[in-house]
Order: structure tokens, then C-alpha cells, then sequence
């Protein structure tokens, strides 16, 4: 498996199965029912109903295909990015709702674990985050590593 | 694909993409491309003030109560859920309208079905548009 060539931690391993995992859950319970979602989307009011109805049906399906990627480290490079550039958006949408003051169901576990304590949704998006930025640090750190050896390795005679 | 990661973001975006078209056509539950119909438990806002003995409820924050509502609305979300006023003076017939900020908003659908559980009352609708419906026609 591409971990053990490359020297995966045993806590890097954990972190995506945990990232990897939650974005599944919180992908299969999306897809499960769009029109929740899609009216979660438009609560933002961010979007037109016609984009909601897009996000609706494709957005966890993203979720769900790169937090399997990122659970079983295949194309985990591509996915770490994708669910960062996810989290920014989401991010940045609870913080337009939380400026405007709307009352908003977060949408981001379907009906599952729905808040909308605006603190807890921070906290919870800034852990996810924080363990995304720092499976990006721990691949870069790696790349790093790997180059040097690959440097320092005597060439043919 | 091992050494170029937006590649694989690509490839993982386009594969997204076939389940996404799928449901698309075939979801049970795949939401309407079009909110122009009224929906079974929503009504317009001619129709709400024709209606006689109606309760209207802001499902808005606070603040925005605060601020400005329908008169004689009471303030009633899920941050403060306080079925108390309303139980109060609940009679079988009686009809409630919720409303919130506008038509891409769901508080008032969620307060609706709350209040259909919990008090047991038949004639609850969402106001179509809502505050901004209001707003506009007023």
C-alpha cells in the first residue's frame, strides 16, 4: 500500500480516517434526502434555488468520493485539497449567515447533529480544518523528506 | 496521478459527478428544479390575510423580530422554543402562519412541523415568500 512505501504516521493514519470517515457520514446522510439539503443550502441565501438544487445533489457525493479517497489513500493528495477548498466555502458561508443574522440549520450532517449554535459550528469546522491543514503539512513534511533521500542516494557506478 | 494532487482532485471531482447526474433523474426524494408551485402546507399572503382567526409566528432571530415584524406576530424558533402563549389560547379551529425571512429560508417550515407535533394543531402553514413577502406587498 502507498503508506507503508511512503512512511505514513501512525497518527497521520488515524487523522484521515477520522477526516475520511466524517465526510462520509456526513456525505451519505446528505445524499439521502436532497430536498433537505437543498433547503438547508438556501437557508444561506447565498444561492438561488436553482444553485441550492445543484449543490443539493452533487456536493455530497464530492464529500463522500474524496473522504473515501482520503480513508483509503487513494488519489489522499487530491482529496486533502478538495475537502480544504470545501471547508473554506462552508466556512466563509457560516460566517455570511452568522454577519446577516439568519437563522440557519447548518446542513452539514442532514438532520443529524443539526445546531444552529453558530459557536459550535465554528468550533467544529475549525477542528475539521485544523486536522485537514495539518494532513496537507504532514504530506508536504513527507515530500520533503523523500527528496532528500532520494538525493542522497549513490548513483549507478 | 501519485505525484500530481490537483490531478487527483480533478479525477475525484468528475467521478462525483456520475452519482450526483443519477440522483439527479432518480432520487425519491430529489428536491424541484422550480419553488414557483405552492407547496401543501404553504400559503400565499393574499390568502393568509383573507383567512379569519389566524395566529401569525416569526420564526426569525430574535434581532430581526425585534426590529420589525408582522403586528400581533409572536416570536417562536427553535433557539427559544416556548409553546407556552400559544397553548395557552389554542383552539382546535385555530389557524397559524409561520413566516420566515424569505423564500429561501426553512425555519418556518421546521417550526411548522414542530408545532403540528407537539401541539397537535391541523391548520399550520408556511407563508410563501415570507417576511420579504410581507415587505413587498405591504
Amino acid at each position: 500500500m502507498e503508506d507503508e512505501k511512503i512512511g505514513s504516521s501512525r497518527m497521520e493514519l488515524g487523522v484521515r480516517w477520522l477526516v475520511g470517515g466524517l465526510f462520509i457520514f456526513a456525505g451519505v446522510l446528505k445524499a439521502l434526502d436532497p430536498a433537505e439539503f437543498a433547503n438547508d443550502i438556501a437557508n444561506y441565501q447565498l444561492l438561488p434555488w436553482t444553485g441550492a438544487v445543484v449543490g443539493s445533489f452533487y456536493l455530497p457525493w464530492l464529500e463522500i468520493f474524496a473522504g473515501a479517497a482520503l480513508l483509503f489513500g487513494i488519489w489522499k493528495s487530491g482529496a486533502i485539497r478538495i475537502l480544504l477548498l470545501l471547508m473554506l466555502a462552508f466556512v466563509q458561508a457560516l460566517f455570511a449567515a452568522w454577519l446577516r443574522g439568519l437563522n440557519i440549520h447548518c446542513g452539514c450532517f442532514g438532520k443529524a447533529l443539526a445546531t444552529s449554535n453558530y459557536a459550535l459550528l465554528f468550533l467544529r469546522d475549525a477542528a475539521i480544518l485544523g486536522s485537514l491543514l495539518w494532513l496537507l503539512w504532514a504530506e508536504w513534511k513527507r515530500r520533503i523528506a523523500e527528496e532528500e533521500i532520494a538525493e542522497n542516494e549513490p548513483g549507478p557506478i | 496521478m501519485k505525484n500530481h494532487p490537483w490531478l487527483q482532485a480533478l479525477a475525484i471531482v468528475l467521478l462525483a459527478a456520475l452519482p450526483a447526474l443519477t440522483a439527479a433523474f432518480f432520487h425519491p426524494k430529489r428536491p424541484a428544479w422550480s419553488r414557483e408551485t405552492l407547496a401543501k402546507d404553504e400559503v400565499t399572503l393574499a390568502t393568509a390575510q383573507a383567512t379569519s382567526n389566524v395566529i401569525w409566528l416569526d420564526a426569525r432571530s430574535e434581532a430581526a423580530y425585534a426590529r420589525e415584524h408582522i403586528p400581533g406576530a409572536v416570536s417562536l424558533n427553535e433557539d427559544r422554543w416556548n409553546l407556552l402563549p400559544l397553548a395557552v389560547q389554542f383552539q382546535p379551529d385555530q389557524t397559524f402562519v409561520v413566516y420566515c425571512d424569505s423564500l429561501e429560508c426553512n425555519a418556518s417550515h421546521q417550526v411548522a412541523a414542530r408545532l403540528r407535533k407537539e401541539l397537535g394543531a391541523q391548520k399550520v402553514f408556511v407563508l410563501k415568500g415570507g417576511w420579504a413577502a410581507w415587505k413587498t406587498k405591504k
